[in-house]
């Protein structure tokens, strides 16, 4: 039940995001949204993920997002009809998400499944004898069987990094003695 | 219910000797660059000016709480109880003894360092909430000081992880049973010391609240128990790292040698005295040592402790394979 919650508490979060006047509070509604789904994969057990969430997107990239907003001098629009123009879009792409994740999901019958038949509180034996811990599960196989993989996307990766240092590296010019 | 007693109990009992230490952590601070610079300190209130911190705290308890009329007042009153609450969640995980730990989790590091991520926000929502460009500016030299030294925190952990082969902390503690990793990787125990000071806003790395420059950074706007909030968050925070730091180089709650007068002391009185050792390091080095400048503090983090730390990551762990030392 508690997943659910957590997931009500996201969708409000999303809704946010997309709807809250300042830039400022979307953002933070951005970062709740993170922390939220991060939640909900310690609720699946996936705690290696949630972390590394929190860690990637709140404690690095959300921040960033945040600095560049807070220097930026933004005007507020509240102009109805451009507001009216762009929250249309938003709603239109969210309805065809919606849809587009709906349709597999009802076709799982997931609901009849897990959220009304939960009385049964049963104990996995096997894993009380031997566990895996996250980080044990995917390096097994993300060193292995997925190995090509890993190593496009640290190429993918190790490309941005040169790509960003040639955008921002300035050549030292003859005379210019601050460097 | 007899368990969820049992919960707020183990939590009360790490919160209240935390907030205590807390406060004599400012008194000690107080006494000893007093006692550097040949003064006496704070000696009027209670014997040898010991209750100086509890006047200290009623003082600011019972002041005026000033909301500024231009601030955001949900964020700005978010901002330090943000900022207190993360900095007594990451002592969930410390093990103070062997199985004294309230959440004995597989992934603690990783805990801890989500929780120092996260810490950012307190700070830089307080400054942008302010509305006021000396908070602002406080706030954007701190976040970004404790976002670049954040990386290289990251490498050292990740060194001392591949050492020892877990998250877990008490496993890390376990692990330095033979040596201690102030040893086998003492460069890399002085980088993640600085690097303490520059994450928690310390001196010599104390940018953000320059007084000269910038009042005092991200806390101007604030008064009474917002302030408070602040105050005691910095200074858990300053005992998390130490603790960390004692965790990581110092073997925590392990005696120096595993032969008999030691091991009669018991654990924790061994990581306390640890951390007492940090703590006094934390104040001899503001009272001792002159603020950096910002672009210093910069290509410090970035073009310095990031090489060698990156670095070392290599150098330990073709180390660890080459002699088949890999523990796991």
């Amino acid at each position: 039940m508690i997943f659910f919650l957590f997931l009500t508490f996201l969708i409000f979060c999303s809704f946010g995001v997309i709807s809250s006047r300042n830039p400022i509070h979307s953002i933070l509604f951005l970062v709740c949204v993170f922390i939220l789904s991060s939640i909900l994969l310690f609720c699946l057990e996936i705690e290696f993920l949630g972390l590394s969430f929190i860690l990637i997107y709140v404690g690095a990239i959300a921040i960033l997002f945040l600095f560049v907003v807070m220097m930026l001098d933004l005007k507020i629009n509240d102009k109805i009809f451009t507001r009216l123009q762009y929250d249309l879009v938003t709603y239109f792409l969210i309805f065809f998400f919606f849809l587009e994740l709906a349709l597999p999901v009802s076709n799982l019958n997931i609901f009849s499944q897990s959220l009304f038949c939960s009385n049964f509180d049963w104990i996995n034996w096997s894993s009380q004898i031997e566990t895996f811990s996250n980080i044990q599960a995917i390096g097994q196989v993300l060193y292995s069987y997925y190995f090509i993989f890993f190593l496009l996307a640290g190429f993918i990766l190790f490309v941005s990094i040169i790509g960003s240092l040639m955008l921002t590296l300035t050549l030292n010019k003859v005379g210019d003695m601050r460097s | 219910m007899f368990f969820s007693l049992i919960l707020i109990l183990k939590i009360l009992l790490i919160i209240v000797p935390l907030l205590l230490s807390v406060a004599y952590f400012t008194l000690a601070e107080r006494k000893i660059m007093a006692s550097i610079q040949r003064r006496r300190g704070p000696n009027v209130i209670g014997y040898l000016g010991l209750l100086q911190p509890l006047a200290d705290g009623l003082k600011l308890f019972i002041k005026e709480t000033i909301l500024p009329t231009s601030a955001n007042i949900f964020i700005f009153l978010l901002a330090p109880l943000l900022t207190f609450f993360l900095s007594l969640m990451g002592w969930v995980v410390i093990p103070f003894g062997e199985n004294l730990v309230v959440a004995n989790v597989n992934i603690g590091l990783l805990y801890l360092f989500a929780i120092s991520a996260l810490s950012v926000y307190g700070i830089i929502l307080s400054g942008w909430s302010s509305n006021s460009k000396y908070a602002f500016l406080g706030s954007l030299r701190s976040a970004s000081q404790m976002v670049s030294y954040e990386v290289s925190i990251g490498f050292i952990v990740i060194s001392v992880v591949l050492c020892c082969g877990s998250f877990n902390l008490s496993e890390v503690i376990f692990s330095q049973s033979k040596v201690w990793y102030c040893l086998p990787l003492f460069p890399m125990f002085l980088i993640f010391f600085v690097s303490a000071l520059a994450e928690t806003n310390r001196h010599p790395f104390d940018l953000p609240e320059a007084e000269a420059e910038l009042v005092s950074g991200y806390n101007v706007e604030y008064s009474a128990m917002g302030f408070a909030l602040f105050f005691l968050g910095e200074y858990a925070n300053m005992l998390l790292m130490s603790s960390l730091t004692t965790i990581l180089f110092f073997g925590g709650w392990l005696p120096i040698l595993n032969i008999i007068p030691f091991t009669f002391v018991p654990g924790p009185v061994w990581f306390g005295g640890k951390i007492c050792i940090f703590v006094v390091l934390f104040c001899w080095i503001r009272a001792a040592l002159p603020r950096y400048r910002y672009d210093q503090l910069m290509s410090l983090g970035w073009k310095t402790f990031l090489p060698i730390s990156i670095g070392w990551l290599f150098f330990s762990s073709s180390v660890l394979i080459c002699f088949n030392f890999l523990p796991f």
